[in-house]
């Protein structure tokens, strides 16, 4: 940080308080660069099926389901925030679901979102501690093995959580509920496909197209003696065999099966689950002191129209008002007094009447005016994390009304710590044209902003691999433009005038 | 700038605040794309504005109808795509403060399509640009219909206000009375520029109180203006048929049992 100190000047000390706020955006995932998601990679993803940090054990569908209708919650977004202390905190993800449902919403907002936080120490049996890229892997991850694949948990292949139950015919698709189970059988075709070659896991194969059978048939036998001299890394030859398994030929029975595939994934996919995308983030770059001027544009209303030839009486005052106060202050030593008197003589000058007051307010809520502002500088973000120093304060949330604002004590403290729970970050309604949903619906799902608080310590409970955490809803004002002290309305008395 | 370095300093991209793992993709890359995305695209951020943007909207009445709240002027822009503004007055304005006299600019700016839509947006800034950039998206936001009658006989297209309007800011009151064909606008240079704005042709005009303060003057016309769509006359005495608003044109065909919906 000691380079930051040399940039600062002196006006902009000030900025050191604040960090500043990383946003994030929503973007396809590049299938032909870096392959489907993955758990190693550490992603921010929203929509399709979660990824899960701790593969052993995974969320319930108990302990994630509506408040209001009891299903099952949908999975909306995963952000991977690690933290440095506590070193259980290394890594770090926070989900995010959401009740599909608008009206369950509407009935009572605060409780069909849920957010939980995941994290594991560096030394963990799931993914190596020093990343591959690193010089020194080789030697840090000497005498590491990995869980065996067998001893992760099952998950459904509707939802993604936890999934006990089984297909009773084929014994390989888990899920988490009879209804789910159901809703894969008539709407996911699984009536057709239960038998036939297993789908690969969910997880890895969201929205591909396996259109390119026919190119690759000279690559797969090539493909196959390189998988073999990636035995050893365990990491690799899984993710190459993913791979591989897309772009593999198939006979015409599985061809057909792939291509039912496709309408197989993504009929769940449009019935359950929201479209699958990656987080990118981006750090917000503003000019503080233009949009804080721009925030201080609404007057209070004690402002006086300047009389004519404002510009050249204004600068001959100044002269006059600081030789006044100049020898004032030599007189007296306090400037106060000088300042005062210095006022009253100038109000003398600004003509007097009913005209000189201007009522300048503007009558729309200015704190929605305030947030447009802010997110006109990157209009398509979709979420705004706050915790990014740890020397510096938080940004303070970006409120979209005057209503809801949650006070400190709305924000219930840590169950497992008792620590207070400190804004990190919010959604933006933005997000809200990624999710595919059907607007013009009554039960659509509609929020102004989602401000998630989680616990500042980051506490860590042995054997509780998901601690809940608030998120607080906010909505838009249902206020408009109005005509300030206009009257706009019927017309009170015509025969007088 | 100092805020540039410090992003620059802690690395690109990422969220939160520890060291954590790259991973094959690395965390959090940047953007792919360079700087600044298309200006042309607008995300709604609104309900409403996502309704406008997937075109479940036919047109700006069906909001007005409803008295839906338009709080992005990306709606206003996408009804009324031929709306012209025009800044009535720059009024520097000063408040006083222990340093001097801090002076801003206000500006008034009327908009319209002169085919039954006028707005008017105030704002106050340091610079005059930013002044009436701010007023003219005020003025989007507020635009309102304004209902056109006739004088006489019921002819051609409506040219005037269908009854005597008035409307009042302050001490400014603002009186419109129906005029015959080819009057005109006989009102005074301010209500006039509002009234053509507007798409009146012929009004009489009377105003009382203060008329020079510019400010309550152009709000008590446009008042006057809105007020006509306010105006119960009888011709709207018949009993009006409801229609859904566009938050709810689907709840009753979703209300019913999955069964008969199928059938």
């Amino acid at each position: 940080m000691a380079d930051n100190d040399n940039h600062m000047d002196q006006d902009q000390e000030n900025a050191l308080e604040e960090a500043q706020v990383m946003l994030g955006f929503a973007e396809p995932v590049d299938l032909e660069e870096h392959g489907p998601l993955l758990a190693e990679d550490f992603c921010s993803k929203m929509g399709g099926l979660p990824i899960w940090l701790n593969p052993e054990h995974v969320l319930d569908t108990k302990d994630m389901s509506c408040d209001q209708c009891h299903k099952p919650m949908t999975f909306l977004l995963q952000l991977y925030s690690p933290e440095d202390h506590p070193a259980e905190a290394f890594h770090r993800v926070i989900y995010v679901f959401c009740c599909k449902n608008g009206a369950c919403h509407k009935k009572s907002p605060q409780g069909c979102f849920k957010v939980v936080r995941s994290q594991l120490g560096q030394y963990n049996p799931y993914y190596t501690p020093v990343s591959k890229d690193d010089e020194d892997a080789a030697e840090e991850n000497e005498g590491w093995e990995p869980l065996e694949t067998s001893k992760h948990a099952k998950t459904c292949f509707v939802c993604g959580m936890y999934g006990p139950k089984v297909c009773s015919r084929c014994h390989k698709v888990s899920y988490c509920s009879a209804e789910h189970q159901s809703i894969h059988w008539t709407k996911g075709l699984h009536k057709q496909l239960c038998g036939t070659q297993p789908p690969p896991s969910p997880a890895n194969l969201s929205e591909l197209s396996i259109s390119d059978n026919k190119e690759s048939k000279d690559e797969s036998e090539e493909e196959e003696e390189e998988e073999e001299e990636y035995d050893e890394d365990g990491n690799v030859i899984e993710k190459k065999k993913k791979k591989k398994a897309l772009t593999q030929t198939l006979t015409k029975e599985q061809q057909d099966y792939a291509n039912k595939l496709d309408i197989d994934y993504r009929l769940v996919e449009r019935m359950n689950r929201f479209p699958e995308l990656e987080i990118i983030s981006e750090a917000e770059i503003f000019d503080q002191e233009a949009l804080e001027e721009g925030l201080a544009d609404e007057s209070s209303g004690d402002e006086q129209e300047a009389e004519e030839g404002w510009e050249e009486k204004a600068a001959a005052l100044k002269l006059k008002r600081e030789k006044k106060a100049a020898l004032l202050a030599k007189k007296n030593g306090g400037v106060s007094k000088s300042l005062e008197t210095a006022e009253s003589s100038m109000n003398a000058l600004v003509p007097v009447g009913d005209e000189v007051y201007e009522n300048t307010k503007t009558d729309i809520d200015s704190a929605f005016l305030t947030f447009q502002k802010r997110i006109a500088l990157y209009p398509d973000q979709v979420l705004r994390y706050a915790r990014m120093e740890y020397e510096l304060t938080n940004p303070e949330p970006l409120y979209v009304s005057d209503i809801g604002i949650p006070k400190a004590g709305d924000i219930p403290p840590c169950p497992d710590c008792g620590q207070e729970r400190t804004f990190e970050f919010q959604i933006l309604p933005q997000m809200l044209n990624y999710l595919g949903i059907d607007h013009s619906a009554a039960d659509a799902l509609d929020f102004g902003t989602v401000l998630v608080y989680s616990c500042k310590e980051n506490c860590h409970v042995e054997g509780k691999h998901y601690q809940p955490e608030v998120a607080i809803i906010q909505h838009f004002s249902e206020d408009g433009m109005q005509g300030g002290n206009m009257t706009i309305g019927p017309n009170v008395s015509v025969s007088s005038k | 700038m100092a805020d540039a370095a410090t992003a620059d300093t802690r690395g690109r991209g990422g969220f939160g605040r520890g060291r954590g793992r790259g991973g094959d993709r690395g965390r959090g890359r940047g953007r792919g794309r360079g700087g600044k995305d298309e200006k042309e695209t607008w995300t709604p951020v609104t309900k409403l504005g996502r309704l406008v943007k997937d075109r479940k909207i036919q047109s700006i009445e069906q909001i007005y109808l409803f008295s839906l709240p338009i709080k992005e002027y990306q709606i206003v822009d996408y009804f009324l795509p031929s709306l012209k503004d025009e800044v009535m007055k720059i009024m520097p304005v000063q408040k006083q403060t222990r340093a001097g006299q801090r002076t801003r600019f206000k500006a008034f700016v009327v908009i319209g399509d002169s085919n039954g839509h006028v707005g008017l947006g105030v704002k106050c800034s340091k610079e005059v640009a930013t002044a009436i950039r701010g007023a003219i998206i005020l003025a989007k936001l507020s635009v309102i219909p304004v209902r056109r009658g006739y004088w006489g006989s019921i002819l051609n297209e409506p040219h005037t206000v269908p009854c005597k309007v008035t409307g009042k800011c302050g001490s400014a009151v603002t009186r419109l009375v129906p005029a015959p064909r080819g009057t005109g606008i006989v009102a005074a240079p301010v209500p006039k520029k509002l009234l053509q704005l507007a798409g009146v042709t012929d009004c009489y005009t009377q105003a009382f109180g203060s008329t020079r303060t510019l400010g309550n003057f152009v709000k008590a016309t446009f008042a006057a203006i809105g007020n006509t769509y306010s105006y119960l006359t009888p011709d709207l005495w018949a009993e009006t048929q409801f229609t859904m608003s566009p938050y709810q044109q689907y709840t009753d065909f979703l209300a019913k049992p999955q069964d008969k919906r199928r059938a």
